[in-house]
């Protein structure tokens, strides 16, 4: 092991504009892409300067012409093998590589997992500063300066961070957080290419396959409404009702720490300080007291419906609608009047 | 095979007060504990210790008090602890931490495997880690479910994914960092902890890190600054709903569909 040499680090005078990483996987452009052009958008227009896309992959030229239909003035496209899949290695050379090129002011990415890997990597390379999950973005109007806005533990308490010095201004942010810029029929904005040298972004680890567990289930982080079960539903053939009243909703199934941990559900259900932050549109916790773990996950999502015998339950001090009673009555008699509509 | 794993002292979030004047946390008198997510780290390289021998290092950067998270490792059955400890490292961002880390598993000598927890609980950033990994140049894969297996001077290991994980092939040296699904953490045997007890961890301050350049460690080498800290808004009072199942559902759904 060697350490790397000082980062050449942007001269700040030297940088303008907001760049955003528009994630994709597998040929699937990432909703976070979206709510990244919306944010930088402002951003941009704050500043009076130009928002930039940057998109990495492979054959990924109907994603480049699908992102020109939402007010990006100049997508950058690393279009590479080496690039099909991610790798930490790989994708965060070729960013690099993008950045320096474009020389952003401001450099945005999801806090997804492949954007918590990828920035932070980046970061170190420019020698520039990060800003993480973040839940708000503003540019100061005296300095100009990016400030960002995060929570920090557990949502307790709220952070304004600025990276005055530095260029780019890095900050990934957080799913469902940023209205998503709208899709426009007419297309606009430049694609620019940019290929990348030989070996340029060589990675040492190889990619395998993918496994996809969704199969047609719903992704937590990106999901319009959760419905989780904890130990107060009593067992994991109870999550067949949670999965009913999920499915009645159309939404995805959660789980608190205590069902995951004595073994009703998968670990990839968990929402919580050691699981997912999620922040649906309507977020229904069955059975679920409300610890400090399960509500640093989940206490922004827009509407917390609660079900619980215990009206002392700290779950309910969030809650918006708080339905105290019998678990095993309620969750049927939702997912029932909810199927019946009207 | 030689791991080390990167650990970080954290307040006990259940506890977790603040001053609603300030903003500031109250650290004073609080308890503190090992960051979850590195407990599962230590697991994991205990675990690769059992079948492919070596040793495990647990180091950290922190105050005097977080000696007692590296005893905790210790306790757990690390073989080595190292405290770098320095007022010099104070405001340090995860910028400058990971450099300092960085510099310290260099003076470690002979390192397969970096090993951290995804996130911490107190500021969540998941940074440190790849931050580590590029001071390093060494592959890194972040959010691991678990290790298949070590052959041939490389390790495959299930990445975590939103949809659900990819296998990634990586050689070592690398740093990987975990989430929780990849072990049940150990309870520390008595044993352990009266060897805790007895060992004291090893204490670098920056004099003992002499390539590490001032201009990038602590405050100095920090690229992020707080300018404000604030309490989020509160909630208002919830609905209370009461009575028969049906007239819950009944009610919920009227109050819904507006």
């Amino acid at each position: 092991m060697e350490l790397m040499k000082d980062p050449e680090v942007l001269n700040p005078d030297e940088c303008r504009g907001v760049c955003v990483f528009a994630e994709q996987r597998r040929g699937t452009l990432s909703g976070a892409a979206m709510e990244l052009a919306g944010a930088g958008r402002r951003l941009a227009d704050a500043l009076g300067d130009d928002l930039h896309a940057a998109l990495l992959g492979h054959g990924v030229g109907d994603l480049a012409e699908e992102l020109r239909h939402y007010g990006i003035d100049r997508i950058h496209v690393a279009d590479d093998p080496v690039l099909t899949d991610f790798l930490d290695e790989s994708y965060s050379a070729a960013l690099c590589r993008v950045v320096r090129d474009v020389k952003p002011s401001i450099l945005l990415g999801a806090a997804t997992n492949l954007g918590r890997s990828l920035l932070p990597n980046v970061a170190v390379r420019l020698g520039a500063g990060l800003t993480a999950g973040c839940t708000g973005l503003a540019i100061d109007d005296a300095t100009k300066n990016l400030v960002a806005t995060r929570p920090a533990f557990g949502g307790t308490i709220f952070a304004d961070v600025v990276m005055e010095n530095r260029r780019p201004q890095i900050a990934t942010v957080r799913r469902r957080v940023m209205e998503p810029a709208e899709r426009r029929d007419a297309p606009s904005g430049e694609i620019v290419r940019h290929d990348l040298p030989p070996c340029a972004a060589a990675a040492r680890a190889k990619f395998l396959e993918s496994v996809d567990e969704l199969a047609g289930a719903v992704d937590l982080t990106s999901a319009d409404v959760i419905v989780s079960g904890g130990r107060g539903i009593g067992g994991p053939e109870a999550f067949e009702m949670i999965r009913e009243l999920a499915d009645a909703l159309g939404g995805g199934v959660g789980a608190s720490r205590a069902a995951v941990d004595a073994g009703w559900i998968a670990y990839s259900h968990q929402v919580g300080q050691t699981g997912k932050q999620v922040r649906p549109k309507i977020y229904v916790a069955c059975g679920i007291s409300g610890a400090i773990q399960h509500l640093v996950g989940m206490r922004s999502s827009d509407t917390i419906i609660a079900i619980n015998r215990d009206p002392e339950a700290p779950i309910f001090k969030v809650a918006k609608y708080g339905l105290v009673g019998d678990v095993h009555k309620i969750v049927p008699a939702l997912a029932k009047r909810f199927r019946e509509g009207g | 095979m030689n791991i080390v794993v990167c650990i970080k002292q954290i307040p006990d979030t259940t506890d977790v007060k603040f001053d609603r004047e300030t903003g500031r946390l109250k650290r004073e008198g609080q308890p503190a504990t090992i960051n979850a997510l590195d407990e599962h780290a230590v697991e994991e390289a205990l675990r690769l210790k059992e079948q492919h021998g070596g040793a495990v290092t647990a180091l950290t950067m922190g105050p005097e008090q977080a000696v007692d998270a590296l005893k905790h490792a210790v306790a757990m059955g690390a073989d080595e602890a190292i405290h770098v400890c320095d007022d010099a490292l104070a405001g340090a961002d995860t910028l400058a931490t990971s450099y300092l880390l960085a510099r310290a598993i260099l003076k470690i000598g002979a390192v397969d495997l970096i090993l951290c927890g995804a996130e911490t609980i107190d500021g969540a950033t998941a940074c440190v880690g790849p931050g580590v990994a590029q001071n390093l140049q060494i592959p890194c894969v972040c959010f691991v479910q678990k290790i298949e297996g070590i052959a041939d001077g490389k390790i495959t290991v299930q990445r975590m994914m939103e949809e659900g994980y990819d296998r990634v092939e990586c050689p070592l040296p690398a740093l990987l960092t975990v989430v929780k699904g990849i072990n049940v953490p150990r309870i520390s045997s008595l044993k352990g902890k009266m060897r805790a007890k007895k060992r004291q961890p090893k204490a670098l301050t920056v004099a003992d890190l002499p390539e590490a350049k001032p201009e990038r460690i602590g405050a100095a080498g920090s690229a992020t600054r707080v300018t404000r800290t604030f309490a989020p808004e509160k909630r208002p009072e919830g609905l209370m709903l009461e009575g028969e199942a049906d007239e819950i559902a009944e009610q919920l759904y009227q109050h819904l569909r507006k």
